[in-house]
């Protein structure tokens, strides 16, 4: 077993900016991630090389003399270094993607066996707003049970924490499954999560098939603000 | 095996991940599948010493991001086939579109030519310190300060979005609006 990594150590030998230049293998590259897990300096580090690197690295470069061209005008820089945050094409869109309050649990047993405790567990996390401890909870708990609430509160919390692809990909489980109580609301979280990320069209379609009336008033409201931008 | 420690490896993983697959909702996906996964393991009674959760979990999230590129090589026959002739692009090369590239280009003509050479040598010939400084004649010590230097200015001009090229006065045009002229009540 080797030992751990210290900072001073990864600094001095450089091992994120090797990390990120892709020539650390074997043992010091597993070292070395275990340690970027952990480390916020490697972390902001690995950030910025690879931003420099994906934006030196085209295909048709391929690995031939590395020239930085000066570009005179340039977009928005701040989105580069959210590297983990997927790119918004429409903020107008996102802004109606976005959710004050989560919805509400209000206790459903998912089954009657120790997969209850598990789902309690992290419905507990998730009234308490815990919403990243739930949805870890319940994407380990989906692995055993992908039972509708289980997949419905699974994509709420991923919403609540902004994992918008991990929300989509719950709701699009859930929504494939035999009809159920959650399947109109499911629709219109899903709905939530297409703005999130620009997207129109699936939304308006989530929306359009909600048959529930009080929830039909919210989803109306909601293609009415998407019309007024102009996007179908 | 404490799930709150577990929440605190998610944005190393994701960078992992995104090291390796050059997609921002994959390396979302693969974070959160490798959590998943730890958590199942404890479930079933898998120790970790202490200490060794980052290890474990970066090991987890390898095997994660192995099935990915096994299944997205499935996926695609042809590029798999192409793969062999071209040499393999950098999964990174997928990652900024053009706007972001050129704000990325725009930071780094911010920054003297030497630093850029230096920056060429870390991230993209991907040389340990001592090697460059050998090729620069400069000592260790100083090739790392410079280094840090460097990227700490181009994380500054990345994240404050200053990669913008200003008019030279940037006050003027946009003062007037704000400010009540003569005439007014």
């Amino acid at each position: 077993m080797t030992a751990d990594l210290t900072h001073l150590q990864a600094d001095t030998d450089g091992l994120a900016a090797r990390f990120v230049a892709g020539t650390l293998v074997g043992d010091a590259l597993a070292r070395f991630e275990a340690h970027l897990l952990e480390c916020a300096a490697c972390q902001a580090e690995v950030e910025v090389g690879m931003t420099l690197r994906a934006a030196g690295a085209s295909p048709q470069a391929a690995r031939a003399r590395w020239v930085w061209p000066v570009t005179g005008v340039a977009a928005a820089a701040a989105l580069v270094l959210l590297l983990t945050r997927p790119v918004v094409t429409d903020s107008r869109l996102a802004t109606l993607g976005g959710l004050d309050t989560a919805p509400i649990h209000i206790g459903i047993a998912v089954r009657s066996d120790e997969r209850d405790a598990r789902f309690d567990a992290a419905m507990q996390a998730y009234r308490r707003g815990d919403y990243a401890r739930a949805m870890t909870e319940l994407s380990a708990l989906r692995v055993v049970a992908d039972a509708p609430p289980v997949l419905f509160f699974l994509g709420a919390s991923a919403l609540m924490v902004g994992a918008d692809s991990l929300a989509r990909d719950a709701y699009d489980a859930l929504l494939a499954s035999p009809e159920s109580a959650y399947h109109d609301e499911a629709r219109y979280y899903r709905a939530k999560a297409h703005l999130r990320a620009g997207r129109a069209a699936p939304a308006v379609a989530d929306l359009r098939a909600i048959s529930d009336a009080t929830l039909r008033r919210q989803a109306d409201a909601l293609v009415d603000s998407i019309g007024a931008f102009g996007i179908r | 095996m404490d799930l709150s420690q577990l929440e605190a490896l998610r944005h190393g993983l994701e960078l992992l991940a995104l090291r390796a697959l050059g997609d921002r909702s994959a390396a979302e996906e693969v974070a959160q599948e490798a959590l998943a996964r730890a958590v199942v393991a404890a479930d079933r009674g898998t120790i970790v010493q202490v200490g060794r959760l980052a290890a474990f979990v970066a090991g987890i999230a390898r095997h994660v991001i192995a099935d990915r590129q096994r299944n997205a090589a499935r996926l695609a026959p042809l590029s798999a086939a192409a793969a062999v002739a071209a040499p393999a692009e950098d999964p990174l090369a997928r990652l900024l579109g053009a706007d972001e590239r050129a704000a990325v280009h725009a930071a780094l003509a911010r920054l003297s030519p030497t630093d850029r050479n230096l920056l060429r040598l870390c991230y993209f010939d991907g040389l340990a310190p001592s090697e460059i400084a050998t090729r620069l004649g400069e000592p260790p010590e100083r090739v790392r300060k410079r280094k840090s230097r460097a990227i700490e200015r181009l994380r500054e001009l990345l994240t404050l979005g200053d990669g913008h090229v200003r008019p030279p006065n940037p006050t003027l045009g946009m003062q007037p609006a704000l400010t009540p002229t003569e005439d007014a009540p």
